[in-house]
């Protein structure tokens, strides 16, 4: 294996490199503009994340991108793959849902509920569990999306509970820049099949979008030690590992107005026999996802604009969890709506001001776990609240600014939080800024952290409170040219009243507590090569620490380093290559061992248009099929979980 | 552990060793540069709302011109982008400009950020032998390009500096000037 890595990565690498001066330009599109009056190209837009944004430097926060070429370079088929690009991001996979770490912390089986996934603009968090989708569950084709904004640190200060650690805003392309219509299918290991479409138009001021995607896989077997006994079929879990999804998201507009939705459910079979479950029969868990919005923005002068939202969501969750032959189910269901206004105010040549207020009612936030003739446990835990937030950006002198800002929400059922934010940014040049950051926020127990109870396997702990978190962090930046940008970050943040799971050895019970404070330190750095007709490229390393702030232990889940690279070569002008490295130095279990270190290589071959409307991508997972594994939860036998084998997807995509 | 180690230090050397031999490549192009590709639309479209002023020129008058002051990459994309077209049926020709001098023999020169301190010299050239200037620049519209690219909300527009047009005696149809930016 030593000589292979050795030989085969120099000589891919060489061999690609004076292959791409033969590249040529896709002009199907160039035709397309060519074709264009001069009012039609001045409403294309221009995707600003090809580049790096100018403003960015100028933000009160820490902020990356994923741009639509990263995601068709490399091929990201969730979202989760696409954050792990990230400086700071890593995940874990328990075989039902795909988690993603950042800045080392992680908490094992923590639903994501930590992150806030937004897609343009609004909130995907559930509201009964907190949980954030990362995989497939998202059900978003990732075709669709033109940009992916990435915050890292709190955020709570806009978007209130949950905002821990960072905010993710997935923004989907508007019709005019798809024009047309985009057919996908793709097939792959582990009998893994895949279909999604986009469609897009614009005719005068009204806008549509829509978008859709669907799969099936048959997933991995897998033989566990710790399971091997007859009881949980000598520990080989075989063709439990199945996946089925499909999501629609549609948006359309009008001049000020837009409406928006998403339609997504996914079913999942758990083969690690979790939460003591069989490994053979109906091990599964659904996810069901739905939202409609109705947005209206008006511009009130050169200096103002208001903007207003009203929306509906519904969450459904169900859970089969067989156990010794016994059938045992759970469900859940989050019903909720809100509305927000916001207004947006620029005062003479010094303050940037955004306030606003949002409310919101959550009907039904609800738990039951049953079998077939009784019910043992059921709460539903209705509740609402009001927020107001304001920001002002304050320009002290020319290219120093200050933003303090600052969000009160007030919750019916788990009090009340004040989330504050100070931030000093210095563009001491055009292409280099400073930030100085300071953020405040909080996360509210869910429903689940909260009721939950379990005879002789779980304890509810009703005074649980809200954990918060404060961080610091010191960013500089600067674009080395039009097409290079590096950065470099150092941060830490302190968590109090940390809600986490934990096991009481001498009951035998798992209980959700205010386990105490946890702290983390780190430092980033990322060099970006975004060429404005090229492929690009990323490297960048994070070295981070998270503790227990009590035992100064290591939290479990947390690798110290992380290294992360990738380059897309343009290749004898039809083909893009486009290599990506992973690595992560070994993380804690909860039975205080370590992990392994992780080296990943992944590859994606990609076409540039043939036959006018046809390309064709390739990409190869895990290429060496490194055997790997990451932290377990309480609720797994095993210590750690191993992570998925060498696998390949094909794709054809037309383009009409 | 320590071949793991030695794999990742190895695989560190080779991705920074291969970054900057790609930046020092001057490939042509192999993707779609959104940006550049629009602005060279945008060109086709605006002669159609220009007419040139009549200079006696040395060059080949069967031929249009498109010369490029700095800006290797969108020199590339307009080659890529104008194999094949005419601008006002003429083939077209992309140059690459190195001197004020060499901005004559244009019809069109487009000249890069870079070119800030001497962009004087290059709208006074301009103007007097009737070549269209174009830039994507901050503040090189009102020091005199007549045709300057920004990006506001996210879309690609121009500002026309009016006063440069005319010194330049070059015509333009009141259609161009309708939802652009005016100055001067």
């Amino acid at each position: 294996m030593k000589y292979y890595f050795k030989i085969t990565i120099p000589v891919m690498a060489f061999l690609i490199m004076p292959f791409s001066i033969l590249c040529q330009i896709d002009t199907t599109e160039i035709n397309k503009l060519f074709e264009m009056s001069l009012s039609d190209l001045m409403n294309q837009e221009v995707v600003t994340s090809a580049r790096f944004v100018q403003r960015s430097a100028e933000t009160a926060s820490s902020v990356s991108v994923i741009t639509s070429d990263d995601i068709r370079n490399f091929h990201y088929a969730t979202l989760g793959e696409a954050l792990n690009s990230q400086c700071g991001f890593y995940l874990s996979n328990d075989k039902n849902y795909l988690y993603v770490g950042s800045r080392g912390f992680s908490r094992p089986t923590d639903y994501n509920n930590r992150i806030i996934i937004m897609l343009d603009g609004h909130i995907m968090n559930e509201v009964v569990y907190g949980s954030a989708f990362m995989g497939n569950e998202l059900g978003i084709n990732l075709k669709n999306v033109e940009k992916i904004e990435i915050v890292k640190g709190p955020g709570a200060s806009l978007y209130g509970s949950g905002a821990m650690l960072n905010v993710v805003n997935i923004i989907m392309k508007k019709g005019a820049r798809t024009d047309g219509l985009q057919v996908s299918a793709g097939t792959g290991s582990y009998g893994k099949h895949e279909v999604s479409a986009l469609f897009g138009k614009q005719s005068g001021k009204f806008d549509i979008s829509v978008s859709g995607t669907g799969g099936v896989y048959k997933g991995e077997n897998y033989y566990f030690q710790e399971l091997d006994k007859p009881e949980t079929n000598n520990g080989i879990s075989s063709g439990m590992d199945w996946e089925k999804y499909y999501g629609l998201q549609a948006k359309a507009s009008s001049g000020n107005l837009t409406f928006s939705g998403v339609l997504t459910s996914r079913l999942k079979g758990i083969p690690t026999g979790a939460f003591n479950t069989d490994i053979t029969g109906d091990v599964s868990t659904t996810d069901n996802r739905f939202f409609l919005e109705a947005g209206y923005r008006k511009e009130l002068n050169k200096n103002s604009s208001v903007f207003f939202r009203l929306y509906y969501d519904d969450y459904y969750y169900t859970g089969s969890y067989p156990s010794g032959g016994n059938e045992c189910f759970e469900a859940s269901y989050g019903h909720w709506a809100g509305s927000e206004i916001q207004y947006n105010l620029k005062t003479g040549n010094r303050n940037i001001i955004v306030t606003g207020v949002e409310y919101r009612k959550i009907f039904r936030s609800d738990y039951k776990e049953w079998n077939n003739s009784e019910t043992f446990f059921y709460k539903n835990s209705p509740f609402s609240f009001f927020s107001l937030y304001l920001h002002d950006q304050f320009t002290i002198v020319k290219k120093l600014n200050l933003t303090a800002g600052l969000r009160y929400d007030h919750y019916s059922i788990f009090g009340q939080a004040a989330s504050p934010r100070l931030a000093l940014v210095y563009e001491y040049s055009d292409a280099s800024s400073v930030k100085l950051l300071y953020s405040e926020a909080f996360r509210i127990p869910n429903m689940y952290e909260s009721f939950y109870q379990s005879e002789n396997v779980h304890v509810s702990n009703p005074g649980i409170k809200p954990e918060k978190i404060r961080s610091f962090e010191i960013a500089w930046g600067h674009k080395i040219n039009e097409n290079i940008y590096g950065s470099i970050s150092a941060y830490y943040f302190r968590i109090h009243n940390l809600i986490d799971l934990t096991y009481h050895e001498e009951e035998d019970l798992t209980e959700f507590i205010n386990l105490g404070k946890a702290h983390a330190s780190g430092i980033e750095t990322e060099l970006r090569y975004r060429p404005a007709n090229r492929g690009g490229g990323y490297i960048n390393f994070s070295l981070q620490e998270a503790l227990d702030a009590e035992s100064h232990h290591l939290l479990t889940n947390s690798p110290e380093l992380l290294v992360r690279a990738g380059w897309s070569y343009p290749v004898a002008g039809k083909v893009f290559i486009s290599p990506e490295f992973f690595y992560e130095s070994g993380r804690k279990t909860l039975a205080g061992n370590k992990t392994d270190e992780v080296f990943l290589f992944n590859l994606t071959l990609r076409t540039a248009r043939f036959l006018k409307y046809f390309d064709i991508s390739f990409k190869a997972r895990n290429l060496l099929n490194q055997k790997y594994y990451y932290p377990g939860g309480y609720e797994h036998v095993q210590d750690a979980l191993i992570q998925d084998s060498r696998n390949f997807l094909i794709q054809l995509t037309a383009k009409f | 552990m320590r071949t793991k180690l030695r794999r990742l230090i190895y695989l560190t050397v080779l991705l920074l060793y291969s970054i900057p031999v790609q930046f020092f490549i001057s490939a042509p192009l192999s993707a779609q540069s959104d940006r550049d590709i629009l602005k060279a639309a945008y060109i086709e479209r605006i002669t159609r709302f220009v007419e040139w002023p009549q200079v006696n020129k040395t060059k080949d008058t069967s031929i249009f011109t498109i010369g490029v002051y700095g800006d290797r990459e969108f020199e590339d994309v307009l080659k890529i982008a104008y194999g094949k077209r005419t601008i006002k049926g003429k083939s077209v020709e992309i140059k690459q400009i190195v001197t004020t001098e060499q901005i004559e023999s244009c019809d069109i020169c487009y000249v890069s950020d870079k070119m800030k301190d001497i962009i004087g010299n290059i709208v006074t050239a301009a103007n007097n032998y009737g070549v269209l200037l174009m830039s994507e620049a901050k503040d090189f519209g009102i020091n005199g390009v007549h045709f300057n690219f920004y990006i506001e909300n996210d879309k690609l527009r121009f500002e026309i500096n009016k006063k440069s047009l005319d010194s330049g005696r070059f015509k333009t149809s009141s259609l161009l000037m309708m939802n652009v930016k005016i100055i001067q």
